[in-house]
């Protein structure tokens, strides 16, 4: 069971790390369990409950510094600047479905736009999401991520040169150029952090 | 010996403990603890950030299973942790070895 200390350790833990824009949902499972490991240890060793907690917090330090070391690995502004971006994209392409379908433009090609739509969207989403819970997406996410995010460039980039000849003119330039940004901000984010990390410990 | 003493030798201390005992993080830091005699003195939270760092890097794998009943997240390491974990610990010895020709004393 929980007790009230180790609950209020968690949620200064899990303040400190969005205050510090590093969220990271698995850290804070395993100090959680940690917490459970070490107060099981103490009072294995002969300590009263009350006192194994109290050790068991002292020994994990205050939840800032623990926060501090998250977030010293995480690329805080660019993170938020990428999250910025899927949502502006998501509210840019849900705003150019809605004008297309209430327009009715001749020459929109309703059923490509429909799948491009749907592909903002869901790649959006995933992204906030990793974005939001913080730390490394697993394997396959990762690919997912990459591989959504290469055809957002392939996407953005069609649509910057072919903006000329749209009906949606300076909607296809913006839209094309924040596709672009987004693609190649969540490649960023996700490959060259981890290259970057990999530099690192080399060191 | 606290976490600015130990800056740039973290990496090969975790690497040494989980090469060892691969296990999740409590364990990870008990051995930590118990093979340092509780010298080493880090707040044990600031492990798992570097236990990620390393994992990111590819040095060890982490996933969650099954231990005793509860869900924990067990670390082992890679091949190229391996061969990055020999490769610091020559690195280490030889520094030791230089330091110590030079303030005297043994290794």
């Amino acid at each position: 069971m929980t007790s009230d200390r180790i609950t209020k350790y968690i949620d200064d833990l899990t303040r400190a790390l969005r205050g510090d824009g590093a969220f990271d949902a698995t850290v804070v499972d395993e100090v959680r369990d940690h917490l459970s490991d070490a107060i099981e240890d103490g009072i294995r060793r002969g300590l009263p409950a009350d006192a194994a907690e109290r050790e068991a917090i002292a020994r994990c330090g205050p939840p800032d510094v623990v926060a501090a070391h998250v977030a010293a690995g995480v690329p805080r502004v660019r993170r938020r600047a990428l999250l910025a971006l899927c949502a502006a994209t998501v509210l840019a392409s849900t705003y150019l479905s809605l004008s297309m379908f209430i327009l009715r433009p001749p020459r929109a090609n309703y059923s490509v736009w429909t799948i491009e739509a749907a592909l903002f969207a869901v790649q959006g989403a995933l992204t906030i999401a990793a974005l939001v819970r913080g730390g490394s997406p697993s394997t396959w996410s990762r690919a997912l991520l990459i591989a959504g995010s290469v055809v957002l460039v392939v996407v953005g980039v069609s649509a910057l040169s072919a903006a000329a000849t749209s009906h949606f003119e300076g909607y296809g330039v913006l839209l094309g150029a924040m596709l672009t940004m987004q693609g190649v901000l969540t490649i960023e984010h996700f490959v060259r952090r981890r290259i970057h990390r990999a530099v690192e410990s080399m060191k | 010996m606290n976490a600015e003493t130990l800056k740039g030798h973290l990496d090969l201390l975790l690497l040494s403990v989980v090469a060892d005992t691969p296990g999740h993080g409590y364990a990870i830091a008990e051995a930590l603890r118990a093979r340092s005699q509780s010298l080493i003195d880090l707040p044990e939270g600031t492990l798992y950030p570097a236990l990620h760092r390393l994992e990111d890097a590819g040095l060890i794998s982490g996933r969650w299973s099954q231990v005793n009943g509860r869900r924990r997240r067990v670390y082992q390491l890679t091949a190229k942790g391996h061969r990055l974990r020999t490769q610091k610990h020559r690195d280490w010895h030889l520094f030791a070895r230089t330091v110590y020709a030079v303030v005297g004393g043994k290794p």
